[in-house]
């Protein structure tokens, strides 16, 4: 027979489902206002400014940007960077995080230092835009692609993850006949896929977001990737274009309030997707080896 | 044993295979590149490389017709890259210290420190000993060459802007609904903006309007410059007794704060001003009667207002006088200037082409070209009309058309009823404009500090205008801006001005 819950008990899961409700609101409603605004018309989103729910409801702005090639063929990029650039990231990262879990490496100190060197000090813009033009990647989705192949704090956290795999596990490998690769692709690799998709997604979001780099290192309109066609939809509806303090902006009529929303969910929704996929690895927790390590 | 050796032999090829396709892919493309830029360009056309901003999402089409137009009209080829205005200077600092520069670019801000540095490092052309050979470069107005040079060298074409485009913005609906005449001088704008705030002018039966519509444009609070100048204060410095003072130490800012200060306590403008990031939203809802900006945004304002309320009335007004008489605020004249690096272009010759490629675009059928597009296409005129052609096809071709002007001198005044009224409005507006006298001097502080140096005059004037600061808060605050380099400031500009005024 189960146990009555006392009065004060049930009192605290009363509060804190409205807690937690509050919380979760907080979260979704500005995902659902902005999906509402990209259906609705201008009249209604002037007047009304918060909308749940259109009244009249709308595809104009989805037909408007759909209305050219432009906005396809940014996402493409996007798609493109994110799914080739997630698999280089993981492949570069894993590689290297490997050899620095092992302890009979040589040098593994001293190579640790460098990496979290890296994550201290960092050249800068403009040395690294020189690096990258020295480089020839000027103008090539590369140079979106290398610059961040390895990023030194998800390095670190793999590193810790692939240590506390038990040594034995790759000592037996190894009397069954692996060498070093093959106890990597075959042993260590297929233990860590929980990392290696939480990674993934780690990863495959800040491609998403690629817009600085690809403003610098690419000359091409036709190379942008979404945000960068994001941005100049959201400045240009903002009205702040120019330097305000100094120069008179010139004046650009800027796009309706439902593009730019309509503009902010095509560009969001796709790696939105992702997230239910991988959700099940998250759920065991991203730094869970990193702990007994 | 020998099966598993082979296997992991086999899983190396694959790595090493897969990774040289990825080498030999990166060359492929870059290959491409190189073919794609070697090919085209006729015998005789000047290759002409250029960096420019493009303001709106998606840029001119490589075989846009005006393009092709401008190329056979010039004798180039141009190879444009557009670069979004929001990210411009970043990209540009990057380039210039790579010192890959393409033949031409435009400086947004000319005055932003690597451009200067870059400058004075004998990066660029001096353009100023060529200008007069050309017959159209050489019209260019030496107080907007003044405005753009640095250290009193001409180093760039600056791009011609209407000298002084600001005034109001005001509902001639809510004045004819309410019998009120439009307001001439500052007494008057205030009653009218009550009268807004008070008196129903939307006729709805509720009092939910506010007079004048304020948000904070960038770092600055809407209009406020503005009726700074009307109420007989500097445009940014003021020159007395030989000294420039910069405006937020005068008298007139502290009567402007006062002024602003009222309009918030009898709530004629609205109250979360501080807040809003577009002031133009207010109007844009019908809340508002008074919109203080460039008047080239009238068109705009009014079309958006049409959308909640169809027979809004939109009028531009260009002086109100105060107590210096009538009275607006000048800009630099310029948004921008294209610089022509001796990095990328190395013979006087090629300068000498490129130059008339400037000249050429300056020409009046160029001129319009850039700016209503191709007569047939883009527009007609029918009976002395103007008519835009609404295809979005048509107009996409013209995308950014403008960036690629110097001179406007030549242009037609066409278009709606409000574009030319602005029009003739900036041309009155230029014969009593306020011009900034610190303009074409240079401050190595601001630079570095200015916007920090700013942020510290802009929050006392929010303070201060809703009354959560007193006027001793406020000289405290300048006292700040003194301390924090501000003095500094003044004095290289000063230092900088008492240099120009003895040549």
């Amino acid at each position: 027979m189960p146990i009555k819950p006392s009065v004060g008990s049930r009192v605290f899961d009363v509060l804190n489902i409205m807690l937690l409700t509050v919380f979760a609101m907080l979260t979704v409603l500005p995902f659902v206002y902005v999906i509402a605004g990209s259906f609705a018309t201008q009249k209604e989103l002037l007047l009304r400014g918060f909308i749940l729910f259109p009244t009249e409801f709308t595809l104009d702005a989805y037909k408007y940007i759909f209305s050219t090639p432009t906005l396809v063929k940014s996402l493409l990029v996007t798609i493109y960077i994110t799914v080739f650039g997630t698999l280089i990231n993981i492949f570069l990262t894993c590689l290297m995080a490997y050899p620095l879990a092992r302890r009979d490496m040589d040098f593994r100190k001293p190579i640790l230092m460098l990496i979290v060197f890296t994550m201290l000090f960092s050249g800068g813009m403009i040395p690294t835009f020189l690096v990258v033009k020295q480089l020839g990647m000027i103008n090539t989705y590369w140079s979106l692609l290398i610059p961040g192949a390895i990023s030194a704090f998800n390095l670190i956290i793999i590193r810790n993850f692939f240590q506390q795999l038990p040594e034995s596990l790759e000592e037996s490998a190894k009397i069954d006949g692996c060498n070093d690769l093959s106890v990597f692709f075959r042993i260590v690799l297929p233990l860590s896929m929980p990392a290696i998709a939480t990674f993934s997604l780690f990863y495959a979001v800040g491609h998403w977001n690629t817009y600085f780099s690809a403003v610098l290192y690419i000359n091409d309109n036709t190379k942008w990737p979404i945000q960068v066609l994001l941005r100049q939809f959201v400045i240009l509806a903002s009205g702040g274009i120019g330097d305000s303090t100094a120069m008179e902006s010139d004046y650009v009529s800027p796009p309706e309030q439902s593009i730019k929303m309509a503009v902010i969910v095509v560009s969001t929704l796709p790696i939105l997707l992702v997230y239910p996929f991988l959700q099940k690895h998250f759920a065991k927790g991203v730094l869970l080896g990193s702990v007994k390590g | 044993m020998k099966k598993q050796h082979r296997k992991s032999l086999i899983s190396t090829g694959a790595l090493i295979a897969s990774l040289s396709l990825i080498i030999t892919a990166c060359a492929g493309n870059n290959s491409n590149e190189a073919q794609g830029t070697g090919a085209g360009g006729e015998q005789g056309a000047l290759p002409l490389t250029m960096m420019l901003p493009t303001y709106s999402a998606e840029q001119m089409n490589a075989n846009s017709s005006i393009l092709a137009l401008l190329e056979e009209k010039t004798n180039t080829d141009l190879t444009v890259s557009w670069v979004p205005s929001s990210s411009y200077t970043d990209k540009l600092s990057a380039t210039v210290a790579s010192g890959e520069l393409p033949k031409t670019f435009v400086a947004l801000e000319p005055k932003a420190s690597f451009i200067i540095n870059a400058a004075r490092s004998g990066m660029f052309w001096e353009l100023g000993p060529y200008l007069k050979s050309y017959p159209n470069l050489s019209k260019m107005s030496d107080v907007v060459l003044s405005n753009s040079s640095i250290d009193n060298k001409i180093y760039g074409l600056y791009r011609e802007r209407d000298i002084a485009r600001f005034g109001l913005m005001i509902r001639q609906d809510w004045l004819n609904n309410l019998g009120l005449e439009a307001p001439k001088n500052v007494d008057e704008l205030y009653e009218v903006l009550k009268a807004f705030a008070t008196e129903d002018p939307d006729q709805n039966g509720r009092q939910d309007t506010v007079g004048l519509a304020v948000g904070m444009q960038g770092n600055n609070i809407a209009g406020f410059k503005d009726i700074l100048v009307y109420l007989g204060g500097p445009n940014e410095w003021e020159l007395k007794d030989g000294q420039l003072i910069p405006a937020h130490m005068t008298s007139a800012y502290m009567d402007t704060l006062k002024f602003y200060k009222k309009l918030y306590d009898e709530k004629l403008i609205n109250q979360d001003f501080a807040l809003v990031q577009d002031g133009r939203s207010v109007m844009y809802k019908g809340k508002a009667g008074v919109w203080i900006d460039n008047m080239l945004d009238g068109k705009n304002i009014e079309e958006n207002i049409r959308k909640v309320t169809p027979d809004a009335k939109i009028d531009l007004i260009n002086r109100i006088s105060g107590p210096n008489g009538d009275a607006t605020r000048a800009g630099t004249g310029y948004l921008g200037m294209y610089m022509i690096p001796k990095t990328s272009v190395k013979t006087e010759d090629e300068l000498k082409r490129i130059l008339a490629y400037f000249d050429k675009v300056s020409e009046k059928d160029m001129q319009n070209l850039l700016k209503y597009g191709v007569e047939g296409k883009q527009y007609t005129v029918e009976n002395g009309e103007y008519k835009q052609n609404p295809d979005p096809k048509l107009r996409a071709e013209m995308t950014d058309s403008n960036q690629f002007m110097i001179l406007q001198d030549q242009v037609e005044n066409f278009g709606t009823e409000l574009e030319k009224l602005s029009t003739e409005l900036f041309k009155d507006n230029a014969t009593f404009a306020i011009q900034n006298p610190a303009s074409p001097y240079i401050s190595n502080t601001a630079i570095e500090l200015g916007n920090e140096l700013n942020k510290i005059i802009q929050d006392a004037t929010v303070k201060f205008i809703m009354g959560t600061a007193s006027e001793a808060d406020w000289n405290q605050a300048v006292e700040k801006w003194l301390q924090g380099g501000g003095s500094n400031i003044i004095e290289e500009i000063n230092a900088d001005y008492a240099k120009s005024a003895k040549k």
